[in-house]
């Protein structure tokens, strides 16, 4: 039922679990099933250095989630996708009925890309703030 | 490694003294029971002893007993054959969200072929609302059929409330008494039911045999057609040792069902009492008493039952998440959704459903492993626990 690839990483995920300050984090459930993902990214200068994942969800989502938060370390953190064959070719073989997996990682990737955006935006208008502040500090 | 089934309503292991009496019959009793000649009489003869325990278990008399291919026959049998026969009556039949798949799936069938069909809901202990029942006969209904005992919580029905409605307006009453046969004593005639099925690998008895009990004078069309067996009702060669094997299960269950219906009562309630103060957060579906002795149906709230059963299952413990005709189903189950439970609640529960070959310490062996893995699951699941 399930490959050894997909069962090595159910009982030894490596990315799984909270992530304290991260710099973007996104949640979505799947509605027809229950299953909710949270994902969590630690970025540096753009790029993610550190995926990592909490699920509400079977053997096949766990596993999926561990692998592809291998894949979103080193990305572009604005344009960061997930390749499905490659998680596929990975894991082996992933069931018809369980290919459902894939819009419950993108919709979570996305929600954790947008709020990484919006964290960044945050931060660019604190520091236009303070300059702005510091150069009115100067004119004085 | 140490195995545990707990396991039990989805099927059971064929007791010895079944087998035994099986295995008879791949010997020289290899006879058609239609055939006249000796070998025939000689298999018809183990046929009627069946027939007879089986008549025996239930109360009903032997011609009243059909032998089928198991419990989804039997249901879809019924279902079909006294809406089709009864048509002239009415075309309305009234069921319960809760039922087995092949109860569901048959009215599905009948609906299609012009038939209405009402799924009368329940309450969140998975009991049917009487009132509704009654609310909802109309002078067009030809069939209720309500579950003796469910298969996923095992919530038992008020039958003869259920029957004594239906009776009072004219209506056949059937039950699928798949899960309540070798639970409770069924009594076909304290019961008031008009046609009730059974399978026999739920009580140690062999996979592949059925019956659907039809009380005399009840009108049912023919499901399987070709052949004069069973009185004509249903055609096929019949399948002698499984039958066979099937008495022998009725004969012992007579016998011991008290003793055991006790026994399993008591790990039953052990297990649940123990997982309460073990493992925090949980919830025991189904109703508190009115239930069969064997199931106990358990959300784990916050984690995913089949991360939960795999878990268990490479510990040597075998479990289910719900029906084993819905295994491989990503969907809720429909018994749970149907009693209120939300789609979460519904993807962490697992049943754990128990026979007189477990013992105590199987028991504490699995609710140490339960409390280890459902704390590894938890740990990763980005669900709050309820304050």
């Amino acid at each position: 039922m399930y490959t050894k690839q997909i069962m090595d990483r159910f009982l030894s995920p490596k990315n799984s679990g909270r992530m304290i300050g991260a710099d973007g984090t996104g949640s979505a459930s799947n509605l027809r099933n229950g299953e909710t993902a949270r994902i969590y990214l630690r970025v540096n200068e753009g790029i993610i250095e550190e995926a990592k994942f909490k699920v509400f969800g079977g053997i096949t989502t766990i596993a999926v989630f561990d692998e592809a938060m291998d894949m979103l370390k080193g990305q572009e953190a604005i344009n960061a996708s997930i390749n499905e064959e490659e998680i596929v070719s990975h894991l082996g073989f992933i069931e018809a009925e369980r290919l459902y997996v894939f819009k419950l990682l993108k919709d979570t990737l996305a929600d954790a890309i947008k709020d990484y955006e919006k964290r960044q935006k945050r931060l660019e208008l604190k520091k236009i703030k303070e300059q702005a502040r510091e150069s009115a500090n100067k004119d004085n | 490694m140490q195995k545990i089934y707990l396991d039990n309503a989805a099927t059971t292991k064929v007791s010895n003294e079944v087998l035994t009496e099986m295995l008879e019959c791949y010997g020289d009793t290899f006879g058609n029971p239609s055939s006249i000649h000796s070998f025939g009489r000689e298999a018809s003869a183990l046929v009627d002893k069946a027939r007879d325990r089986v008549a025996s278990l239930i109360n009903a008399e032997r011609g009243e007993i059909y032998f089928t291919s198991g419990g989804t026959e039997s249901n879809n049998w019924a279902i079909v054959g006294l809406a089709l026969a009864n048509r002239a009556k009415g075309n309305h039949i009234i069921t319960s969200a809760i039922e087995h798949k092949s109860v569901l799936e048959a009215c599905k069938r009948l609906e299609r072929l012009g038939f209405e069909v009402t799924y009368l809901p329940v309450d969140k202990t998975g009991l049917v609302d009487i009132a509704k029942l009654l609310h909802f006969i109309t002078h067009k209904t030809i069939l209720v059929s309500i579950m003796a005992a469910n298969n996923e919580v095992g919530t038992i029905q008020n039958l003869k409330a259920i029957s004594k409605i239906a009776h009072e307006k004219g209506v056949i009453f059937h039950t699928d008494a798949i899960s309540a046969v070798g639970n409770f004593k069924i009594d076909v005639k304290d019961l008031e039911v008009d046609a009730l099925s059974i399978s026999a690998h739920k009580f140690n008895g062999p996979k592949g045999v059925g019956a659907l009990y039809v009380k005399k004078g009840v009108k049912i069309d023919n499901l399987i057609v070709g052949g004069e067996q069973e009185k004509g009702k249903r055609g096929g060669t019949l399948n002698v040792p499984q039958i066979v094997g099937f008495g022998k299960a009725c004969e012992i269950l007579q016998e011991n069902y008290i003793i055991d219906c006790k026994k399993t009562k008591y790990l039953r309630d052990y297990f649940v009492n123990t997982l309460e103060k073990e493992i925090p957060n949980i919830t025991i579906n189904g109703h508190l008493h009115q239930k069969t002795p064997q199931i106990a149906s358990v959300s784990f709230n916050n984690i995913d039952a089949e991360a939960l059963l795999c878990l268990l299952d490479l510990a040597g413990i075998a479990v289910s998440t719900g029906a084993a005709c819905d295994a491989g189903s990503v969907e809720p189950s429909h018994v749970l959704l149907a009693m209120g439970k939300s789609i979460e609640e519904a993807q962490s529960t697992i049943r754990f459903s128990f026979g007189t070959n477990n013992t105590k310490e199987e028991i504490d062996y699995v609710v140490a492993e339960l409390k280890k893995d459902v704390e590894r699951l938890r740990s990763i699941s980005p669900l709050k626990a309820k304050k």
